[in-house]
């Protein structure tokens, strides 16, 4: 079977992939490589990076919190 | 350096104007007229009791000490809550059709109403939520003497006091009192408080906008006025401290997923994310608001700190620096703001925690043990008294607890350290709470196992 491919389906997956990526891309091993003694405007790499992707991840799941609850009441279920 | 008159006239002028909320609001939603309270930004902003005076003066200290690492603490509540429909959304709509009262309700419903588990559980959030009361009060205190005693040189000579000049013991007091007013005032089914967590909201409003005033200044007011060397000297201080430390690596991760449980686990926050939840649909919202909260707050963390490194003396208090960057500035009235900020975050988690302790410790302790007579062997007969009678006897004990453990243990110990004892404390209901939420063949043998090892460590 083709796979669903429809924008809800994306959106679906999307809740998966932010707070995953949120939690891989604010840790360590991947923190870690923006620790440089770099700034820019004055600001360090390090709190640049890390509060850029902080946002990001915040503006990702507003989008997709409001495609999550359809407008009607009810249980949620999700697909057709 | 402020007149201690004035702070206190400003601090009880706002615990009074708290009064007022609370109570105006408990009136308004005892006549159905309070729509403010079905709002999710309401809920949101009483979600964000999880910033107490810790994140408030401590954030600022730590980040001082550990550079970036102060982050942790938000970005593991960030994480869960950018995963709301996972664990979350579970746990609300579980509390919400089984009348949930409490995490120790809560773990003892999905254990085969155990009492036996939530018993463990009371004893455990008692045991692990004292320090943390006594933190707040330690915080409000250490605030109080910063913004009053701190000389010149900002070193604190604080005058030898008898126990009732103790600002500590006041708070404590005034907490009780509001505490058993509004917490305590009639018994509903599902053990909501309108009244109280309109407060709440109120109070994360006052926390925020107080620490964003102080940040404004520091970033925009403070630095091009200092002539041309203090810009390079603020950011080569930014600079500094915007790193991991050295080996910090580990300790990142383990905080994170510290405080990821920690934002389930607490008493605190199951009682506002749970308990005085009014719709599911507020959490959808609160999903990326709250994070957003917790983004805010932290903003200005990292400049606060540059600022005082670059303007204080080196002997001078980091924990305190949101205080004293204002004050060294001359700016005493951002000083106060800041003093206003600091008693905002440290009574509202106060409040929510008694509250959520007091109910824990009438259902699952002291009820049972009326109900099966084992105390004189009388029922009462007008039983939603009793209980009253109980969670404000129990109220006043937990910060007489708090107050006790302040006075004994307040040497050294930066914030953040106490802090941390209670998160890792009430991390133990972790294993359990997961158990209890994916695990179908879960039972109370082993999560009565898992808890009392958790606790013994």
């Amino acid at each position: 079977m083709e796979p669903d491919r429809t924008p809800t389906a994306l959106w679906a997956e999307l809740r998966w992939i932010v707070p995953a990526l949120a939690a891989i891309l604010l840790t360590p091993p991947v923190l870690g490589l923006f620790d440089r003694p770099v700034s820019l405007l004055g600001i360090p790499l390090l709190a640049l990076y890390t509060f850029g992707i902080w946002a990001a991840a915040i503006g990702l799941c507003a989008i997709v919190a409001r495609r999550a609850l359809p407008p009607r009441r009810g249980p949620e279920r999700h697909g057709p | 350096m402020l007149s201690p008159a004035l702070v206190l006239v400003v601090g009880v002028a706002y615990l009074a104007g708290l009064f007022v909320i609370a109570w105006a609001s408990d009136r308004a939603a005892e006549r159905g007229r309070w729509p403010i309270i079905n709002s999710p930004v309401v809920y949101t902003l009483s979600l964000a009791v999880y910033c107490t005076a810790w994140t408030f003066y401590g954030a600022v200290g730590s980040a001082v000490r550990n550079g970036l690492e102060f982050l942790t603490i938000y970005i593991g509540p960030t994480i869960v809550f950018l995963g709301w429909w996972l664990a979350l959304r579970k746990i609300v709509r579980i509390s919400r059709s089984q009348q949930i009262t409490s995490i120790a309700d809560f773990l003892s419903a999905r254990y085969g109403k155990s009492a036996l588990v939530s018993i463990i559980v009371t004893v455990m959030a008692i045991t692990a939520i004292t320090p943390y009361i006594a933190l707040q009060l330690k915080g409000i205190t250490t605030a109080f003497e910063g913004l009053v005693y701190a000389d010149a040189g900002f070193t604190v000579r604080r005058p030898r006091i008898g126990i009732w000049a103790d600002t500590g013991l006041w708070v404590a007091i005034v907490m009780g009192v509001f505490v058993i007013l509004f917490g305590t005032r009639r018994l509903a089914a599902d053990e909501s408080h309108p009244g109280v967590v309109t407060a709440i909201a109120f109070e994360s409003i006052v926390k925020l906008a107080a620490l964003m005033m102080i940040g404004l200044f520091v970033v925009f007011m403070l630095a091009p006025g200092e002539g041309a060397d203090r810009a390079p000297a603020l950011e080569a201080a930014l600079a500094r401290l915007a790193t991991i430390a050295p080996g910090g690596e580990a300790r990142w991760i383990t905080v994170t997923f510290l405080s990821a449980a920690a934002i389930v686990c607490l008493p605190r926050q199951f009682q506002v994310m749970a308990v005085e939840n009014r719709n599911e649909r507020h959490l959808a919202t609160a999903a990326w608001l709250f994070p957003l909260y917790l983004f805010l707050i932290s903003l200005f963390v990292l400049p606060i700190a540059a600022a005082g490194l670059a303007k204080l003396p080196a002997t001078a208090d980091p924990d305190l620096f949101v205080l004293w960057v204002p004050l060294a500035a001359g700016r005493h009235e951002l000083a106060l703001i800041a003093f206003i900020g600091g008693l905002s975050a440290g009574t509202s988690m106060v409040i929510i925690s008694s509250i959520a302790l007091s109910i824990m410790i009438s259902n699952h302790l002291a009820l049972p043990l009326l109900l099966n007579g084992r105390l004189g062997g009388r029922v009462p007969r007008d039983l939603s008294r009793t209980i009253l009678v109980v969670r404000r006897v129990s109220i006043a004990g937990i910060l007489a607890l708090g107050y006790v453990y302040y006075r004994s243990a307040t040497g050294g110990g930066a914030l953040a350290s106490i802090g941390l004892i209670s998160f890792a404390g009430v991390a133990q209901f972790l294993p359990a709470l997961v158990g209890a939420l994916f695990w179908q063949a879960a039972n109370r043998h082993g999560a009565i196992a898992g808890l009392c090892a958790g606790f013994a460590v």
